[in-house]
């Protein structure tokens, strides 16, 4: 990897060693994604691993999008 | 004759669809903090480039980052579908990964569809190649770009990289941009490597219409134009696609 940027490398590295915010993949509407936990059951997309093509444009899935996963609770 | 009237399949009541679309948008509110807006159709699909260019390792959670294996295959989606005709290229970036950039850069330039780019802010770095990608390219009076050498990195992450190595790496854009740009080789190299305007580095910062002047993009211009400019181009492809019956 070869970084060509104007911010100095080590603000843009730092942290770098440091321990990554564990992910999961999960199923949603048939899209396949990698999402980073933020509550039971929601989750921050990371990156879209399966989907449609058509997936890509959807504003909703794009990363850093929140999604809810998992069973909805039985009322 | 009252079974055939129980055999059909019961009709929902319109209100109380429309009472539970109520809740499911309350619902939505209250779990994610927001609903999506009702999507309007346009021909026209805006992608942004911003912050850093996130290439092959995943930058610390402090940058702000754009994500190559995102925009790739949105890239492809947006060729593909008919509804869209043409592709704005909104630029606010310091830079990022060589390979993803120039990946995107390529991707940009080898679109059959009209493509505009504009640069707002900041198109730096790996961001002057995807800048001057685009059928027509226009920069903010305001905004600018700094052109200076690939600098040696590699060793942050272990990875020897030789001088030479690098100098190939600068030959990519450099070649990159003089295709796709007015800017002649010279004058680009000669802004890469000036002295004495940056103060942590060597190289160039070009401001709104003086990348203009040096043919590094085509126009001055805010989001106005570059639109107008898009469906000017949208416009002309019409016929001539009618022509030869290829709508893609």
């Amino acid at each position: 990897m070869t970084l060509y940027t104007i911010m100095p490398l080590e603000n843009v590295l730092d942290g770098l060693n440091g321990e990554q915010e564990p992910s999961q993949e999960v199923w949603v509407n048939g899209v396949f994604m990698q999402v980073l936990p933020v509550a039971p059951g929601m989750g921050k997309i990371v990156r879209l691993i399966h989907c449609g093509l058509d997936d890509y444009l959807k504003p909703e899935l794009a990363p850093g999008s929140f999604v809810m996963f998992g069973q909805p609770p039985v009322s | 004759m009252n079974y055939m009237n129980e055999d059909q399949p019961q009709q929902p009541d319109p209100a109380e669809s429309e009472k539970k679309k109520q809740n499911s948008i309350v619902e939505t509110i209250q779990q994610l903090g927001q609903t999506t807006t009702p999507a309007s159709e346009s021909n026209i699909f805006c992608m942004t480039i911003i912050g850093q260019v996130e290439g092959h390792i995943v930058l610390p959670p402090q940058n702000k980052t754009t994500k190559y294996e995102h925009l790739i295959p949105q890239l492809v989606a947006a060729e593909q579908n008919p509804k869209i005709e043409g592709i704005l290229i909104v630029l606010n970036t310091v830079g990022g990964d060589v390979e993803a950039g120039l990946a995107i850069a390529e991707m940009i330039s080898s679109l059959s569809k009209p493509t505009v780019t504009l640069v707002l802010g900041g198109g730096h770095s790996i961001g002057v190649p995807i800048a001057v990608a685009g059928n027509m390219s226009f920069i903010a009076a305001t905004a600018t770009m700094t052109i200076h050498p690939i600098r040696l990195n590699g060793l942050v992450i272990g990875v020897p990289q030789t001088f030479e190595y690098l100098d190939k790496m600068q030959e990519r854009i450099l070649k990159f941009v003089t295709m796709h740009s007015n800017v002649t080789e010279e004058k680009f190299k000669e802004l890469m490597f000036k002295t004495g305007e940056l103060t942590r580095d060597i190289g160039t910062t070009v401001i709104g219409s003086d990348a203009v002047k040096y043919g590094l993009i085509d126009a001055v211009g805010g989001l106005g134009d570059a639109l107008r400019e898009l469906n000017n181009r949208i416009a002309e492809r019409k016929p001539a696609a009618a022509q030869t019956g290829v709508y893609n």
